[in-house]
């Protein structure tokens, strides 16, 4: 009798699906990589000098590792948490007290938040030192700043959801400083002029309404767990895709063209 | 062509060792998840087993008792007669009888039937006919409408007949069987116990290990205490231990606070929703602004829903430390809501100067509890120097500073008189002497043993003639004496109540010179004097003191209570721990709210060197009650169903019996609906209790109702001769009377009780039995026997009405909430008849 697998492996289902043998030829390698949706970020060659750890650090990848352990444990988190400003500190509470294994969600949650702000900075830390930002890189140094800033505003959000004393202070001062913006904050230059009020400025934007509320921990809530998310995937895969396209990881000027 | 593929270092060590830390690190979450953070579960298997053991012991203690050859002799022989009752149903004859009797009973049975069937058609042609002479007003329905009328009548007889019919063969059917029902019922009675407490240890083994929470919707309050807490709403106690014993002081506290409507921690305090440790459940971990409360404290708490404190059961240090409050003003430099309005604590001092001598004034500044043990004012810790600026300042105040303050000769003569007229007007029921008398503690009046050495005796006879024209908003009464009675009681107080240790160097002050005086305003600004009194040229100056309580007790709407977040909080209560500011006793004493306070009102300038609190002298007492009511100062978010606020009354006494209050004070000591004080019977329906005649004699000449409490002052003094004149005239008898007859009067006392059928003689016999099978000669006194907590009821008969004997005996509370009195649960026959036999009791 045969091998059930290897039949199985003969089948049309799992050609359909794997559209290769697994001989092992240079092109089946090469195909692995490129064919793999998660996978095909990856160059599929690379230069031996770009993988060491001592140039690279691993940052992206680490602050990569935990967007995806904040997007996990948020996920877990949404099951319990609920943004209405009666509930919200109760749900926090319970998360520490009642649910099996909350307190080790949350604290991940938490840590990974306050990690992933310091992996970013570090990243660009050594980005810079690299001189990586350099031609053609340039643009992709853009979209980092961009991701940084959106990781700081996941940060910021994040820090009202659980309705705590700090979290409503830090929003106030937050927003009150958005409000000092000129044009856009109504206790900026220019905003008399322009006609922008308390009501219609930056800082209402923000909170949705001119206190801190349950509309502004609604809208701290929204973008929070929806809105910035979802930006940041589509910069950040923009980002890695643009990591190969420039070139892949920098390395050192090898013949003097100004390409690495 | 294939590159080269460099080789890999192995990393299987590495993988090995990761694998390790990560299932240690796996393993050490599980046991946090598990044991760690839920100690709740070793309680709960504690509890069940203290119970299981208390349980069993019960069951074995029942399975002894039915194993006793007491129970087993009596059981053996029930089953005996139960055998041997059913062998004498059983027996042919019986059982033929028994089946001719059940045949009747059934053929009854049938007949009943038939005849409510018969009813019902008759019902329903009737209302059919009913309906058809509305519409076409026919006479032959009429008719035949009477008809069934007589029918319907008769059918309902022949019911009745066959109903009592039925009843007496019933019971001859029952006593066929009734003694077999009998040793049944017996018999399982016996067995009951014993699988009674079987079932009851049997269950205990299917009680789930879980949270156990009460929740309550409205305010979003989840308290999961009982998780630890397991016996402490239960009746019966397991275990004396905490978490394990049952609540303390049921009656008042849980069951007027069910604790599925209240939960814990409202009254607790505490962080009702943690249950990861102790400490975390109790809140007494950081920033967790209301920890559990410990002890006696709790009574803070029950300010957060009850208004008044006065007079509630089981919060004893609320009562007593608003009491402290309200004695020693401590809302003259604080602001306490729920103490505003209210007069300043001390005297006025606008013009010290005229009464009291300057040696004196200097003396009772440097330590007013040393120179009179119940002086309420606090201990400065002046100088001096100090204290003679202060002096020299309010001297300053006074324009007339130049009378003579020397105590004079004495007439011995006068004196005595004075000491008669002292004893008369019951001057020791508010002033003590030498911290003797002044029994009526609610109301402040200054301790005169050493007034003869103090105050200037012209200022004193003003005093005693007039004394709103000195202080208007003074308690005093206007006892309206002669001048000869004013001058022998001035005479009497000036010799008999005098400082021996006093040395009278100087009576006025030595110089006055404008440095000192300016020095001496800076120190009353300094020091807030003008928070308690009327300083003049410092009219305007607020109170010195921080707020204490912002809002008095506020019942928000549900969506507002917690959105409450970020709101100032400003209350003491609930203050966050790092405003208070414990300076050089950071490290010494705990950092705690309730150290604080203790602390303050111990030594109150003991943080810092600046601080200008004066020091009250408060013993322990005072300081435990004071840190409950303080503690309990917060901004209280709690919704409308849970509040019980004070009685706010709006009564105002009106017409001439009010410029009599205003002469006399009577609401000095008593209370009218409301406004008063409690020393004295309230008056509220006095109208309606007491006979007028009654009424009258006693305005003229008080007597004694209760022996052993208080007395009302003699207003007549007409018996001495040498003290002729009055308190209270004729005229002013009367007004009181025709005010207590249209005005404190109530709807719900009858004017006469109703009648019951038996002869006068007969309702005082039985009323005279029922007094003394129901004990009450034990509290009464009648004649010269019984006892002396209740009123003496030998004049009951002339004193009070009949129609408020026989409403306060339905339920004593009716009238006086607090009393003493039980409340026995008369029916109407008996309240009559006690009604009758007091109403007998008269004096001759």
């Amino acid at each position: 009798m045969k091998n059930p697998f290897t039949q199985f492996r003969k089948s049309i289902v799992w050609k359909s699906i794997f559209r290769r043998d697994n001989k092992d030829t240079q092109r089946n390698r090469a195909r692995a990589i490129s064919g793999n949706v998660f996978l095909h970020f990856h160059p599929v060659k690379i230069r031996e000098s770009a993988i060491k750890y001592k140039f690279t650090w691993g940052m992206g990848g680490i602050t990569f590792l935990l967007f995806i352990i904040l997007f996990v444990t948020g996920v877990f988190l949404m099951f319990y948490y609920t943004p209405s400003a009666d509930q919200a500190y109760w749900d926090v509470k319970d998360l520490e007290y009642q649910v099996p294994f909350g307190m080790f969600l949350r604290n991940l949650h938490r840590w990974s938040a306050h990690l992933m702000v310091i992996t970013v900075m570090i990243h660009m830390f050594r980005v810079f030192m690299t001189g990586s930002y350099k031609p053609p890189r340039q643009f992709n140094w853009v979209i980092g700043v961009v991701l940084l800033l959106l990781t700081l505003l996941l940060s910021f959000t994040g820090y009202l959801t659980p309705w705590d004393q700090l979290g409503f202070w830090a929003i106030t001062v937050g927003t009150n400083m958005a409000a000092a913006a000129p044009f856009i904050g109504f206790e900026g230059p220019f905003s008399e002029q322009i006609g922008i009020t308390v009501y219609n400025d930056i800082r209402f934007a923000l909170l949705g309404g001119s206190t801190v509320g349950q509309s502004a921990l609604l809208r701290a809530y929204v973008w929070h767990c929806i809105g910035l998310p979802l930006i940041a995937l589509i910069f950040m895969f923009y980002h890695f895709w643009r990591v190969r396209k420039d070139g892949g990881i920098s390395g050192p000027n090898i013949n003097n063209t100004g390409i690495n | 062509m294939i590159e080269k593929i460099k080789k890999e270092p192995p990393y299987a060590l590495y993988f090995f060792l990761l694998a390790v830390v990560i299932i240690a690190l796996s393993a050490w979450a599980l046991w946090v998840e598990t044991v760690k953070l839920r100690p709740w579960k070793a309680y709960q298997k504690q509890y069940i087993e203290l119970k299981s053991q208390k349980l069993k012991s019960e069951y074995e203690k029942a399975r002894y008792e039915f194993q006793s050859q007491e129970t087993q002799k009596r059981y053996e022989e029930l089953k005996m007669q139960l055998k041997k009752a059913t062998e004498n149903f059983q027996q042919p004859g019986v059982q033929e009888k028994y089946k001719v009797v059940k045949r009747e009973l059934d053929l009854i049975n049938e007949k009943i039937k038939i005849n409510k069937a018969e009813f019902q058609k008759a019902r329903g042609i009737y209302l059919e006919l009913e309906y058809l002479y509305h519409k076409h007003q026919k006479e032959e329905d009429k008719v035949k409408m009477a008809e069934l009328e007589k029918e319907v009548v008769i059918l309902e007889d022949e019911r009745k007949e066959l109903q009592k019919k039925k009843s007496v063969i019933s019971e001859e059917l029952n006593e066929f069987t009734a003694e077999e029902e009998k040793y049944t019922a017996e018999i399982r009675e016996i067995e009951k116990r014993v699988e009674e407490a079987k079932e009851k240890f049997e269950k205990l083994s299917e009680v789930p290990f879980e949270i156990k929470q009460i929740y309550i919707n409205d305010i979003n309050k989840a308290d999961r205490c009982e998780s630890c807490h397991m016996g402490i709403n239960s009746s019966d106690n397991i275990s004396e231990l905490h978490p394990f014993t049952i609540h303390p002081g049921k009656s008042v506290y849980i069951e007027n606070h069910p604790p599925e409507v209240f939960g814990c921690t409202m009254c607790h305090r505490g962080q009702g929703r943690a249950v990861s440790s102790a400490d975390k459940a109790h809140g007494w971990v950081e920033f967790w602004t209301e920890p559990m409360l410990k002890g006696n404290m709790v009574q803070a708490t029950c300010q957060t829903c009850h208004g008044d404190v006065q007079h509630l059961r089981g919060a004893d240090l609320l009562k007593k430390g608003s009491s402290l409050i309200e004695k020693y003003g401590c809302y003259d430099c604080h602001k306490i809501a729920g103490y505003e309005n209210l007069r300043k604590t001390g005297p006025e001092l606008t013009e010290i100067g005229l009464k009291v001598n300057y040696t004196y004034l200097v003396n009772w500044l440097l330590d007013p509890k040393d120179y009179i043990e119940t002086a309420r004012m606090p201990k400065f810790d002046f100088s001096e120097e100090e204290a003679s600026a202060i002096a020299d300042y309010l001297f300053s105040m006074t324009i007339e500073h130049r009378i003579d303050y020397s105590p004079g000769e004495i007439n011995w003569n006068l004196a005595d008189k004075g000491k008669a007229l002292w004893g008369q007007s019951r001057c020791s029921i508010c002033h003590p002497t030498n911290s003797i008398g002044g029994s009526f503690k609610e109301i402040y009046a200054p301790d005169l043993g050493i007034a003869g050495s103090k105050i200037n005796r012209d200022w004193l006879y003003n005093w005693l003639k007039d004394p709103k024209s000195y202080l208007p908003q003074t308690k005093m009464p206007r006892f309206r004496f002669t001048d000869d009675q004013i001058w022998a009681l001035v005479e009497f107080i000036m010799s008999e109540y005098i400082d021996w240790d006093f040395n009278p160097q100087y009576n006025k002050p030595v110089q006055l010179n404008i440095k000192s005086i300016q020095k001496g305003k800076e120190l009353i600004q300094k020091y807030g004097c003008f928070g308690c009194h009327e300083v003049k040229g410092l009219e305007e100056m607020k109170p010195i003191g921080p707020f204490l309580r912002h809002d008095e007790v506020s019942y928000l709407k549900v969506g507002e209570i917690e959105s409450k977040v970020g709101a100032e909080i400003s209350s003491i209560g609930n203050q966050p721990i790092e405003r208070f500011d414990f300076g050089v006793l950071e490290k010494l004493i705990p950092n705690d709210r309730m150290s604080y306070l203790q602390q303050k009102m111990k030594a109150p300038r003991s943080f810092r060197d600046d601080l200008i609190m004066p020091d009250f002298q408060f013993n322990e007492e005072d300081i435990e009650a004071l840190t409950a009511l303080l503690l309990g100062f917060t901004d209280a978010n709690v919704p409308t169903r849970f509040k019980v606020p004070k009685a706010q009354s709006s009564f105002e006494l009106t017409g001439k019996f009010a410029q009599i209050d205003d002469d006399v004070k009577c609401l000095n000591c008593h209370m009218i609906n409301g406004k008063g004080e409690e020393f004295a019977p309230d008056l509220s329906i006095e109208g309606s209790k007491v006979q007028e005649q009654w009424l009258r004699e006693f305005l003229k000449q008080p007597d004694i109702i209760r022996p052993m409490l208080k007395q009302m002052p003699l207003f007549n003094l007409d018996h001495d001769q040498t003290m002729i004149q009055g308190n209270l005239s004729y005229s002013e008898i009367e007004t009181i009377i025709q005010y207590f007859n249209h005005v404190l009067v109530s709807n719900e006392i009858p004017e006469n009780i109703p009648d019951n059928g038996l002869s006068f003689q007969e309702q005082k016999e039985a009323g005279k039995t029922l007094y003394f099978d129901k004990g009450c000669q034990a509290c009464h006194q009648i004649g010269i026997e019984g006892g002396a907590v209740g009123p003496n009821l030998s004049n009951v008969g002339n004193r009070l009405t009949e129609g408020y004997i026989f409403k306060h005996l339905e339920n004593p509370r009716t009238f006086i909430p607090d009393i003493v009195e039980p409340n026995y649960g008369f029916n109407e026959d008996e309240r009559i008849s006690l009604t009758r036999y007091l109403m007998s009791l008269k004096n001759e």
